[in-house]
């Protein structure tokens, strides 16, 4: 069947009509001697994703966008991932070791070729570094891989990555979908184009995507396993009930970010299973710590103390979040958890007495709307607790684009910000906790200071040592969540998603996106 | 009258300039970063700098408008920023979803809402006027967004005679065009009614009338053709507010047109995009308000264009 959007008004032209009758009576002729089931079993098949945001790009170098990466692991692959349990294990490279810190070796997989037929190689991958820490390119997470100085390919299949520091970091941010192989020719030939011209060496490969619609099927060059599903078809449903609703329908497979208030009323459909997975997205205040009263922390703690966040998991998020116990989120390495902070208003008030403040002071609460699940509304609810304890707290709700240009400026006592409601997601321990809490990083927007805190952060980028690791980083937040509190910490998030009775071996990594390659339909 | 469309047409370009120019001074007024809602939150000012450059968007406002406007005429409306999809091609794609929408939409309206205000004003006073009457003051009230969710669980999750969401088919059209179209077939319905019972107390009916011509030739001849300058007027305003109502029903329904394109595009900062569909969407709707003023010659020979 032709499903090409302009099918239903386009007039037939004649070639097309007799295509379509020479196939219709070359069906009719076969038809006697087609054994019975063989047309079911030629069926393709077919998994059906539906998301809330359209794809915008399939570069690897260019997404930001999670729902993005559903397709691009699909298509894409990286020297090193992290599988479903949590381990960093080869993809394209077999092994690796590192020298001194410094140089990075990995062994390369032999005989890997892109779906285009171009040829995986230490070359190719040394393009792909190039590219990669070009600063002229913007590469959009350009940071993660700042301290490669340079890559080499020192035989068909060994590259070598050097690094001016030890740079521990660097395996885990390998495992990103940014640090995906790309064919260098092809790469070279589309420039932007191959936002919709991506080519890899994954399971997959695109077909076909216009508008809100794409399809990836199998990679002819795939010589791994292979997945259940011939193809993988992703339906952007921005309206959360119409997402249910073909869901229940049975006109997709999968759907995403289901509407927390309405799980109830899903759970009960027979056809429906609802699978919730945790989320690494962590919802707080960030705090400019530069502006007074923020500079004391005893302010920033009286604010940890005067909110109920139960309450607000609770009633707001219906139980799809979980109050913070650690200031990063599930999933990272080297993540302690410690007890939640109590809902305790006298003890924030005495603690605003003390920090000079008893009659409280007047603050502005930033929010989007709707970027992450019920913000606003959280953002509201923190509001009325803040004036509980004598805080004249007014709520400001931006559209996202002037938010994050206004939140994301460079800390400062007059900037304008006092304290702005953001999620943070992303893998890696120093990804997470250096680009945010280090006073030398440029994604500190807090102007969050602690000479020990920098120091461990450091020391934390040179060990290579994973009991070492994980007793800096516990030592970093610690001191972060327990005590400083540059972030006034409210939850983690859950992933919420449904799928139709039969689908099976679905994960949701906890960045939010989907191992499709694993799914099976009944 | 071709030498009244002609300058029409030329009118329209300074139409045009002067739109393409408000677009480009409102989006670069207004706060919000391409650059940054390209790199995202995680990237750092080095980053979103260099995207900057790379966009062009470091340079003078006077020269950004001008390289835009030299390649506009030259046909080429740039890349988007996010997607770096080339915008002809991405309009391209998107445009006749919403033209099927809002045409199928726009057919509804006229067919339904003249049939349903004729019958309602020569049948005045009676059950089926007061029932076409309830009918269209729902149709004005009901917001496109609850319509929509409440067809889709109706005749697509319960009687399952249609597909929920996307674009296939036409069956796909069906329930987009009754949410889409609703409101102006209300519209046009009512203003039939009125236009249509004002010319019914005109002499020349009465006459036509006395001289014994049957019901059904009063109204269509005489009745009809006097009555729809009001509602064509109306009609070509509509398909206006159809183009851009499109925005909701295309959300509800995950149709991939224009409207939802270019709220997204504006929410990113997508200079490029949002500049060319503003531009389309002028042009669209000038053809239809001249399309409209020919119509008006037509059914009144009274009108004159030189």
């Amino acid at each position: 069947m032709d499903t090409r959007p302009d099918a239903l008004t386009r007039p037939l032209d004649r070639r097309a009509f007799l295509r379509g009758a020479s196939i219709l009576t070359a069906g009719a002729a076969a038809a006697p001697l087609a054994p019975r089931g063989a047309s079911a079993q030629a069926r393709p098949k077919e998994l059906v994703l539906a998301e809330g945001t359209a794809l915008k790009t399939l570069n690897p170098y260019r997404s930001i966008s999670t729902p993005e990466r559903h397709f691009i692991n699909l298509i894409f692959q990286r020297l090193v991932k992290i599988d479903s349990r949590g381990q960093i294990v080869g993809e394209l490279a077999e092994s690796w070791e590192v020298k001194d810190g410094l140089v990075w070796t990995f062994k390369l997989r032999k005989g890997v070729r892109f779906s285009n037929g171009e040829p995986f190689n230490a070359a190719a991958a040394k393009a792909a570094f190039d590219v990669i820490t070009d600063k002229a390119y913007a590469h959009v997470f350009a940071a993660q891989f700042s301290g490669i100085t340079r890559s080499e390919a020192v035989d068909e299949t060994t590259l070598r990555l050097y690094t001016e520091k030890p740079f521990s970091p660097l395996l885990i941010n390998l495992c990103s979908h940014s640090a995906s192989m790309v064919p260098p020719k092809h790469f070279k030939d589309s420039k932007e184009d191959f936002s919709f011209k991506p080519v890899g060496t994954g399971p997959y490969m695109l077909k076909s995507w216009e508008g809100d619609t794409a399809a990836v099927v199998r990679n002819p060059t795939w010589s791994g396993p292979q997945p259940w599903a011939d193809s993988v078809k992703y339906l952007t449903i921005p309206e959360d009930q119409a997402r249910v609703a073909a869901l229940e329908r049975g006109e997709v497979d999968i759907a995403v970010k289901l509407p927390t208030h309405d799980i109830k009323r899903i759970r009960a459909h027979p056809n429906v299973d609802v699978e919730i997975f945790p989320s690494v997205y962590t919802i707080s205040f960030e705090v400019n710590v530069l502006k007074k009263p923020f500079t004391d922390k005893r302010v920033r703690q009286a604010l940890m103390y005067a909110i109920d966040r139960k309450a607000i998991t609770q009633g707001i998020l219906q139980g799809f979040a979980e109050p913070c116990v650690s200031p990063v989120g599930p999933g990272i390495p080297s993540r302690r958890t410690f007890d939640p902070w109590p809902y305790d208003p006298k003890k924030a008030k005495a603690l605003l007495a003390e920090a000079g403040y008893p009659n409280g002071f007047t603050m502005s609460v930033w929010s989007p709307h709707g970027r992450y699940l019920k913000d606003a509304e959280a953002a509201e609810a923190v509001v009325s607790y803040l004036k509980d304890v004598g805080i004249d707290a007014s709520l400001k709700i931006f559209e996202w684009s002037p938010y994050v240009d206004a939140a994301l400026q460079k800390p400062s006592p007059t900037k304008a910000m006092d304290m702005a409601l953001l999620g943070r997601a992303v893998m890696g321990a120093d990804f997470w906790m250096h680009r945010l809490w280090s006073s030398q990083s440029p994604g500190n927007i807090t102007g969050y200071h602690n000479p020990k805190v920098d120091q461990l952060l450091e020391a934390g980028r040179q060990t290579f040592n994973k009991a070492e690791a994980d007793r800096i980083y516990g030592e970093v937040q610690e001191i972060v969540f327990k005590d400083d509190v540059p972030f006034i910490f409210l939850h983690h998030q859950s992933q919420v998603l449904g799928v139709r009775k039969g689908v099976t071996g679905l994960h949701a990594y906890s960045e939010e996106y989907l191992d499709l390659a694993g799914v099976r339909k009944a | 009258m071709w030498r009244y469309v002609l300058r029409r047409l030329l009118v329209l370009v300074p139409v045009l300039l002067a739109v393409a120019l408000l677009t480009f001074l409102m989006l670069h007024l207004i706060p919000g970063d391409p650059a940054r809602s390209v790199a995202g939150l995680n990237a750092d000012d080095a980053v979103v700098e260099a995207i900057r450059h790379e966009l062009g968007l470091d340079r003078p406002l006077v020269v950004q408008f001008g390289i835009y406007l030299t390649s506009v005429v030259r046909g080429d409306f740039g890349r988007s920023i996010r997607s770096r999809k080339p915008v002809a091609q991405e309009l391209a794609e998107r445009l006749p979803a919403t033209v099927h929408l809002a045409l199928a939409a726009a057919c509804l309206s006229t067919l339904l809402g003249v049939a349903t205000g004729i019958v309602s004003a020569v049948r005045r006073q009676t059950v089926l006027d007061f029932t076409v009457t309830g009918l269209a003051i729902a149709g004005v009230s009901v917001p496109v967004y609850w319509l929509g969710l409440m067809l889709i669980l109706v005749f697509a999750v319960h009687l399952e005679w249609f597909p929920t969401t996307g674009y296939d088919s036409l069956r796909h059209l069906v329930l987009p065009a009754v949410t889409l179209g609703y409101y102006s077939t209300a519209v046009v319905s009512r203003m039939t009614r009125s236009s249509v019972l004002d010319v019914l107390s005109r002499d020349y009916v009465r006459t036509a009338r006395a001289k014994g011509l049957a019901g059904p030739a009063v109204i269509g001849r005489h009745v009809l053709k006097n009555a729809m300058i009001p509602t064509v007027t109306v009609l070509g305003l509509q398909f206006g507010a159809l183009l851009s109502g499109a925005v909701i029903t295309e959300f509800v329904f995950a149709w991939p047109g224009v409207g939802k394109y270019a709220v997204d595009a504006t929410l990113a900062r997508d200079y490029p995009v949002v500049q060319a569909v503003v531009l389309m969407m002028a042009v669209i709707f000038t053809a239809v308000n001249l399309a409209v003023d020919l119509l008006y010659a037509y059914l009144d020979p009274r009108i004159r264009y030189a």
